[in-house]
C-alpha cells in the first residue's frame, strides 16, 4: 500500500511538471508556427512525449480517466508530428484546454479540487477527434479492442494434458538478441516435462569457419503437460516471428497413461511470492545509482530552523568568550566555529533556493488568453529565470506577480490599432526580468504601453478625498496612489483588473515577504514594476535600534537614512502631529517608544536619532535612542508561539542572549498615520 | 531470483512502478533516465563488478532514444548478448519492429501488471 502511495506522489510530481511544460512548449508552438514557418521537430517530439509520458504514468498508477482523455490528446499530438495536421491558433487553444483538463483530472485524482465533468470533458474529446478525422479514432479503438481481446484468449486453459513435439530451430543470429534457448528450455519446463529428442549439429561449419556468437545447433523436443497452443505461444513470443520454431500438438490418442502421469508431471513454480528488499541493498542503490534524493520539504524546513538555532547559539558562545579572558585558542576555536556555522547556513539556505524560471513560464499562457481575450498582440519576454529565491517566497509572489503581469497586459498595453496611431510596434512587449541586485533579488514587470497618467492619478485621489487638491507630490510618490485600495483610473471596468482591488493586495502580499515595489513610469512610453525581494526570509539583514532599555531591530531594506535633527527642527503641526523638514521634505515623525510604550529618557529629538523609513514611496521619520548596528538575524516567529502581534513581523535572539522584536515598518507606519 | 536489471525510460513514475515490482520479486534494480544515461550507469555498474542481467527501455526519450541505446548496446561486446525489452504502448506497434530490428529480445506493452512484468523478466533472468 505504502508503495503505491509512493508511485502516486512521484506521478504527481512528475505530471505537474510535464503539464508545466505542455503548456510552455504549446504557446512556443503557437509562437513558432506564425508564417508557415517549418516546424520544430525536437519541440514537437518534447510536446508528444510529455503526453506520451503522462500517459504512461497514469495508466501505471490507474488514473484511467487521465489515461484515457491523455491518449486522445496524444493521437493529435502524433498527427501533428507526422505532419498531417497543420498547427493553428485553434488546434493549441483546443490542445491548452485539454491540459487543464489534464491538470485537474491529476488534482483530482490526487484528491485536490474536482475533476472536469462529463460534459466538458466529451465536448473537449469531440474537438480533438475532430482534427483525427473519423478513420483514425476508430482504427485506434478497434486496435485497443484486439489488445484487449488477444489478452483474454491468452488466459484460457482447459486444463488438459498433452504433448507437443517442438522443434527449436532457431536464426543463426538469435544470441545477439539477447535470447539464450537456454532459457526458453527452462521457461518450457515450466509447463510440463520436457524430453530431448534429437540434437542437430548439421549446420555446424568446420571449427574455422565457426563464429562463436552464432548459434548452429537445433533440437527436437517434446513437452508434456498442461501447456495450451496460447502458453507456447507466450514462451516464444518474442522469437516466433523470426526463428522457424515449430509446434504441434501430438497427444497420443486415447492416452492411457496420462492421467496417471499427470501430478507428477507438473510441479509447475508460478511467479515468486513478494520478499521484501533488505536494507542495506535498498541503501547501497542510494549511494551508487543516484546522484540526488527526495527530501521532504518540512525535513528541509526543519533543518534550516535548527541551523538557526545554532546560529543564534554560536553568536552567544563568541560573545561569551570575545568578553571573558578568552585564550588566544579558544579565540581561533570560536572563530573557526564562526566560518563553519556560517558556511552551514549558507548551505542549508541554499537548499531551499529554487529558480523563479517556472513561476515566470507558467505567465506565458496567463499572457495569451488574456491578449486573446482582449484583441491586444503581446509579446512576454522573460530573462533571468535561473535567478533562485527562497521557496517560501517563490511560493508566495506567484499571485502577486501573476496580477502585475494581467495588469501590465489589460492597463498598461494599447489595442493594436491604438499602437499604430502613435507610431509604435503593433504587438505589445512585456518584459519580465529577475535578477540579484545588492544582495536582494529584483524581479521586473516592464511594459512598452501607455505609461502610468500622473495628472489622472492625482485627480482621482483628490477626488476620492485621498490627497488634499493643493498636494506637493512627486510623480513617484502618486505613482504608488496605484496601490491604494479603491483606487484604479481604467476607463472600463474589466472582468480582470477589477476596480483596482487587487493592487493593494498585491503590496501588501509583496510587503508581507519584507519586499517593497516601485514604479517608474514615461508617459506613452511605457511602466516599470520593480519588486525589490529578500533573498530569504528566515534570515534578515537588520539594524539594531535601541529604544529605553529595549533593542528593535528593522530590515535594512526599509531604512532609507539616518540623521540627528538640529535643535528645534521637529515641529508639531496642527492635525498632522510632529513633522522634521529634511533637505526641504517634510516628513511625520513617528517617536517609537511612544507607539510601543517603551520607557526612554530621551524626550528631546536632537539628543536621539531620526531613521528615515519608505513605506510605499513615502519617507517617515522613527525616532529612536540610538543606533547599535548592522546585523544578520534569524527570525523567529512569534505568530507561531504567541500570536500575531500588529507592528512586529518577528522576533530574534540577539548575540548576548536577548529576545529583540523586529519590527514590521510598514505595519507601524500605518498604524499610526491612518492616511498611508 | 536474482539478477541486477537496469530500467531505462524518462517517466519517474515508470521507473518507479517497474523498479518496485521487480525489487519485490528479488531482483537488484537500477534505473537510467535516458540511452546516454543508460550507458553510463553501466559503465558504473561494470566498475562495481556488477553485471546487468537484462535491461528494459523505453522507446522515446529525449537525449539518446530507445533504439539508438540499443544499437550501441550492440556494438559493446559487454552488452551484445545482455537481453533488452523495449517498453512500448500499443498505439506503438511499429516500435516492437523497430526494435527488435536493433536487437531488442522482447517488448512489453505499457501499461502492464507487475505479474505480466515479473513474467516477461523472468523468461530472460531466473
Amino acid at each position: 500500500m505504502d508503495l503505491d502511495k509512493e508511485l502516486k506522489s512521484i506521478f504527481f510530481e512528475e505530471g505537474r511538471e510535464h503539464i508545466a511544460s505542455l503548456e510552455e512548449d504549446l504557446i512556443q508552438l503557437e509562437t513558432d508556427s506564425g508564417d508557415g514557418a517549418e516546424l520544430d521537430h525536437d519541440l514537437v517530439n518534447r510536446i508528444f512525449r510529455s503526453a506520451h509520458t503522462i500517459k504512461g504514468g497514469a495508466g501505471s498508477v490507474g488514473f484511467t480517466d487521465l489515461a484515457g482523455f491523455t491518449h486522445t490528446v496524444e493521437n493529435v499530438l502524433d498527427r501533428v508530428r507526422e505532419n498531417q495536421l497543420a498547427v493553428s491558433r485553434e488546434l493549441i487553444s483546443v490542445l491548452l484546454s485539454s491540459v487543464d483538463c489534464m491538470a485537474r483530472q491529476l488534482d483530482a485524482a490526487m484528491g485536490e479540487g474536482d475533476p472536469p465533468g462529463e460534459g466538458e470533458l466529451s465536448t473537449l474529446v469531440d474537438e480533438l477527434n475532430s482534427y483525427l478525422g473519423d478513420t483514425v479514432a476508430m482504427a485506434t479503438q478497434v486496435a485497443d479492442e484486439a489488445v484487449r481481446r488477444s489478452a483474454r484468449q491468452r488466459s484460457t486453459n482447459d486444463g488438459r494434458e498433452r504433448t507437443w513435439a517442438i522443434s527449436l530451430k532457431f536464426s543463426p543470429e538469435v544470441m545477439e538478441t539477447g535470447t539464450d534457448p537456454a532459457m526458453l528450455l527452462t521457461e518450457l519446463s515450466d509447463h510440463g516435462t520436457v524430453r530431448l529428442k534429437a540434437a542437430h549439429l548439421d549446420d555446424c561449419p568446420p571449427l574455422e569457419a565457426l563464429d562463436p556468437y552464432k548459434l548452429y545447433l537445433s533440437w527436437d523436443i517434446e513437452l508434456t503437460g498442461r501447456a495450451t497452443e496460447a502458453d507456447l505461444d507466450g514462451v516464444f513470443i518474442f522469437i516466433a516471428d523470426d526463428n522457424p520454431i515449430q509446434y504441434r500438438d501430438v497427444t497420443p490418442e486415447p492416452a492411457p497413461e496420462a492421467p496417471g502421469k499427470a501430478p507428477a508431471a507438473a510441479p509447475k513454480a508460478k511467479a515468486a511470492k513478494p520478499t521484501p528488499r533488505s536494507i542495506s541493498e535498498t541503501n547501497t542503490d542510494k549511494r551508487k545509482g543516484m546522484t540526488s534524493v527526495r527530501v521532504d520539504t518540512d525535513r528541509l524546513d526543519r533543518l534550516v530552523n535548527l541551523v538557526g538555532e545554532l546560529v543564534i547559539g554560536q553568536a552567544r558562545v563568541s560573545q561569551v568568550t570575545r568578553t571573558a579572558d578568552a585564550t588566544p585558542e579558544t579565540a581561533a576555536a570560536v572563530e573557526a566555529l564562526e566560518r563553519i556555522t556560517r558556511d552551514l547556513q549558507d548551505e542549508a539556505m541554499g537548499m531551499r533556493m529554487l529558480p523563479i524560471g517556472p513561476t515566470f513560464v507558467q505567465f506565458q499562457r496567463v499572457v495569451r488568453d488574456l491578449a486573446m481575450n482582449q484583441g491586444k498582440e503581446v509579446s512576454l519576454q522573460i530573462s533571468g529565470q535561473e535567478t533562485e529565491l527562497d521557496k517560501s517566497i517563490i511560493e508566495k509572489i506567484g499571485d502577486p506577480l501573476k496580477h502585475m503581469v494581467r495588469n501590465a497586459v489589460d492597463h498598461g498595453l494599447e489595442t493594436p490599432s491604438e499602437r499604430q496611431a502613435v507610431g509604435k510596434p503593433f504587438t505589445g512587449t512585456v518584459n519580465l526580468r529577475a535578477f540579484h541586485a545588492e544582495g536582494n533579488i529584483v524581479i521586473e514587470i516592464e511594459d512598452d504601453g501607455k505609461g502610468l497618467d500622473a495628472a489622472a492619478i492625482a485627480a482621482k485621489a483628490i477626488k476620492e478625498g485621498l490627497i488634499p487638491a493643493d498636494h506637493q507630490m512627486t510623480d513617484t510618490e502618486i505613482y504608488q496612489l496605484v496601490f491604494h485600495p479603491g483606487l484604479s483610473t481604467a476607463k472600463k471596468v474589466t472582468d480582470v483588473s477589477g476596480r483596482g482591488v487587487g493592487m493593494d493586495v498585491v503590496k501588501r502580499n509583496i510587503e508581507e515577504l519584507r519586499g517593497r515595489v516601485q514604479i517608474d513610469s514615461r508617459k506613452g512610453e511605457g511602466t516599470i514594476f520593480r519588486i525589490t525581494l529578500p533573498l530569504t526570509l528566515a534570515i534578515i539583514e537588520g539594524m539594531g535600534l535601541s529604544v529605553g532599555d529595549e533593542v528593535f531591530l528593522i530590515p535594512l531594506l526599509s531604512i532609507v537614512e539616518s540623521i540627528r535633527p538640529n535643535e528645534g527642527a521637529v515641529q508639531t503641526v496642527a492635525e498632522r502631529g510632529e513633522v522634521v523638514s529634511v533637505r526641504g521634505d517634510v516628513l511625520p515623525v513617528l517617536r517609537l517608544h511612544e507607539e510601543l510604550n517603551v520607557f526612554s529618557e530621551y524626550k528631546m529629538p536632537h539628543e536621539a536619532l531620526l531613521i528615515v523609513v519608505e513605506v510605499a514611496g513615502k519617507r517617515f521619520c522613527l525616532l529612536v535612542d540610538d543606533i547599535i548596528g548592522q546585523q544578520q538575524v534569524v527570525i523567529k516567529s512569534v505568530e507561531q508561539n504567541y500570536r500575531k502581534v500588529e507592528g512586529v513581523s518577528g522576533a530574534t535572539i540577539l548575540g548576548d542572549g536577548r529576545v529583540a522584536m523586529i519590527l514590521d515598518v510598514p505595519a507601524l507606519v500605518r498604524r499610526a498615520f491612518k492616511d498611508v | 531470483m536474482s539478477g541486477v536489471i537496469l530500467i531505462v525510460d524518462d517517466s519517474a513514475t515508470i521507473r518507479a512502478s517497474v523498479k518496485n515490482t521487480l525489487d519485490q520479486a528479488g531482483y537488484e534494480v537500477y534505473q537510467a533516465m535516458n540511452g546516454q544515461a543508460g550507458l553510463e550507469s553501466l559503465k558504473q555498474l561494470n566498475g562495481q563488478g556488477k553485471t546487468v542481467s537484462m535491461i528494459i527501455s523505453d522507446v522515446n526519450m529525449p537525449v539518446m532514444d530507445g533504439i539508438t541505446f540499443i544499437r550501441e548496446l550492440k556494438k559493446n561486446l559487454s552488452y551484445k548478448f545482455t537481453p533488452v525489452l523495449v517498453l512500448t504502448t500499443e498505439s506503438q506497434d511499429s516500435k516492437k519492429i523497430e526494435g527488435k530490428e536493433a536487437g531488442a529480445a522482447g517488448w512489453l506493452v505499457k501499461p502492464f501488471e507487475p505479474d505480466t512484468l515479473v513474467g516477461v523478466v523472468r523468461k530472460f533472468v531466473r
